[in-house]
């Protein structure tokens, strides 16, 4: 097989442009994205966010049929009523914020399964766990476009208040930083990520593309923008390969580029020089430093 | 909807035993898939009260039995399943409902003459039976000699109804023959979404070519996906059909990269819903047929 074969020609397809642009495009937001959510602890509140937007975009597809600004609206709302949901139930009762989340996540995604199990819908549940990265249309092309440039900008424009509210909230905030509204800001950017992605990707692969780069950056890196430009550059490798296995071998392509994210986590995890694990194994009990 | 048919059912009933003095209540029986609960209203008329668990354009092979469809299993004297392992919940079902009903799954019960073997390699059979008109004709007559069983009475009544039934699906069956009868030969392929129309294209000189595999549950590959792009474009294959309840979105990627024509929807898992022109399984066999007849012979 030429180099030609093994890398250029599955790109002769159409849809195989489509879902490596949009999965390059998501990448490059999702990267950025993971880095904060993975820094500020935020990874697992990522998993449940997603599970939450499934009753939005059930009832969505009832509504107005399979038209993508619909599902994009329907998934919007019920993530944001999760977020803002648990924002305000840790502020106005004694249950705390992780709690609210794991408890009104739930809820939803009960609701979202109840949803799809008993109304005709063309949704199931594979679909929007794990969706379909060859299945990427025009329209979903431009939301993850314009989703992308959108959180790419915020970064650019706000990076130090999201580097202090990032390492120093308290600082930040006796400085004058709006810390509220930068983790407000945090939680809307997440759900837009999210519902983008999910489209055509699925919430778990949109959550491997957010999370297992920023987990894997954040073990060669001691900086903040380069442990962003590596998140960045992981995702987007990591979704050049994971569709060219998917086309060469026949895997199920969203799998496929999770698992080559994966084994890239899984390299960092072992191999990475200062905070690995076969470092840690050879100091003995002496744990790592944190970044 | 459930609780008004079934109060008119037992509303008929009681008007029957007014009529007829003591005697005996309805077949209770409940079924799986829209087809099969056509066929035990044909066949049972008064004498069996019917429930379909799976509405339509519920998609068969991912729903999800809730307290009440148990209950009613619970109850029910027959339970028609489509069998062949469309309905993978059935064992944990009828298990757990402790039914002492008879579950029938009609699928595999159907004769080694009408049924397909199973995909070579992956040992799965194809579910979707009800495609084929042989198999309909056998099911009806699989149904009559169960509801004969349970209410022997009732067992001429039962007999004269599955006739009139199958009198029409030969009807349809000539219909449908003379109506694809109009396709040339090297036009009948039918790519689809999820590989449901196996017996149809067994009866009638199709090749499938479905994007994923026998459950719509299974997920398509890009190497498989640009394998049917080369085969449309080499066989020239001028429509593509998506599904009543599968995602669109891979059937509609297939049109814009290779410019054929989308058919109209089929139906693959079962009936229509109210007011979708394909809520019998007449007029749903009629609506696939045209709709593939028409997509494929346009040039």
């Amino acid at each position: 097989m030429s180099v030609h074969d093994l890398l250029l020609a599955p790109f002769s397809y159409e849809f195989m442009r489509r879902g490596l642009l949009s999965a390059v495009l998501l990448g490059a937001s999702g990267g950025l994205l993971g880095c904060v959510l993975v820094l500020r602890r935020l990874a697992l509140m990522g998993d449940a966010l997603s599970h939450s937007l499934l009753p939005g975009v059930a009832v969505a597809w009832l509504l107005f049929g399979t038209s993508t600004s619909a599902l994009f609206f329907g998934g919007l709302v019920a993530g944001l009523l999760t977020a803002l949901g648990s924002a305000l139930l840790s502020r106005l009762t004694r249950v705390k914020e992780d709690a609210a989340f794991g408890s009104l996540f739930i809820v939803f995604f009960g609701m979202g399964v109840a949803l799809i199990s008993k109304l005709p819908t063309r949704i199931n549940l594979a679909d929007f766990l794990f969706g379909n990265v060859l299945g990427v249309g025009a329209s979903d092309l431009r939301l993850a476009g314009a989703v992308s440039a959108g959180t790419v900008a915020l970064f650019a424009i706000f990076y130090r208040s999201i580097l202090l509210e990032t390492f120093d909230p308290v600082f930040h905030r006796a400085t004058g930083g709006r810390g509220g509204l930068v983790h407000l800001g945090f939680l809307t950017l997440t759900v837009l990520n999210l519902v983008a992605a999910m489209q055509t990707m699925g919430i778990v692969l949109a959550l491997g593309l957010f999370l297992l780069p920023a987990v894997s950056a954040y073990l060669w890196c001691d900086r903040f923008i380069s442990m962003l430009l590596l998140s960045v550059g992981l995702a987007i490798g990591g979704s050049v390969v994971g569709i060219l296995v998917s086309f060469h071998a026949g895997l199920a392509s969203g799998a496929s580029i999770v698992l080559c994210l994966g084994a890239a986590f899984l390299v960092s995890v072992l191999f990475s020089p200062r905070y690995g694990a076969l470092r840690g194994l050879r100091l003995g009990s002496a744990r790592p430093p944190a970044a | 909807m459930r609780m008004p048919r079934l109060l008119a059912a037992l509303g008929l009933a009681a008007a029957a035993c007014g009529a007829q003095g003591a005697q005996t209540p309805p077949l209770r029986v409940v079924t799986l898939t829209t087809v099969l609960s056509e066929i035990a209203r044909e066949v049972g008329g008064s004498h069996v009260s019917v429930v379909g668990l799976v509405q339509p354009g519920v998609d068969p092979h991912t729903f999800n039995p809730s307290p009440a469809d148990i209950r009613a299993v619970a109850d029910a004297e027959v339970v028609l399943a489509s069998g062949l392992s469309l309905e993978a919940y059935l064992d944990r079902l009828v298990a757990g409902s402790g039914s002492s009903g008879r579950v029938v799954a009609v699928g595999d019960a159907l004769p080694e003459a009408v049924a397909m073997a199973g995909v070579p390699g992956a040992g799965e059979r194809d579910p979707h039976w009800w495609h084929s008109l042989d198999c309909m004709l056998i099911a009806t007559d699989i149904v009559r000699a169960e509801f004969a069983k349970a209410r022997p009475a009732a067992a001429a009544d039962f007999s004269a109804n599955a006739e009139a039934y199958q009198a029409r699906l030969r009807g349809l069956k000539a219909w449908a023959a003379a109506e694809i009868g109009r396709l040339p030969p090297n036009r009948r392929h039918l790519v689809t979404s999820h590989d449901a129309f196996g017996y149809f294209a067994r009866d009638y000189g199709f090749e499938v070519h479905a994007i994923s595999g026998l459950s719509t549950d299974s997920e398509a590959d890009a190497r498989h996906l640009a394998g049917l792009i080369d085969l449309i474009r080499r066989e020239r294959i001028p429509a593509v059909f998506a599904e009543d309840s599968a995602n669109p979105r891979l059937v509609e990627n297939l049109v814009r990269e290779t410019g054929v024509r989308l058919g109209a929807t089929l139906y693959a898992d079962g009936l229509g819903p109210p007011g979708s022109g394909a809520e019998t399984y007449d007029s749903m066999y009629r609506h696939n047929v045209r709709a593939i007849v028409d997509a494929l012979s346009a040039r």
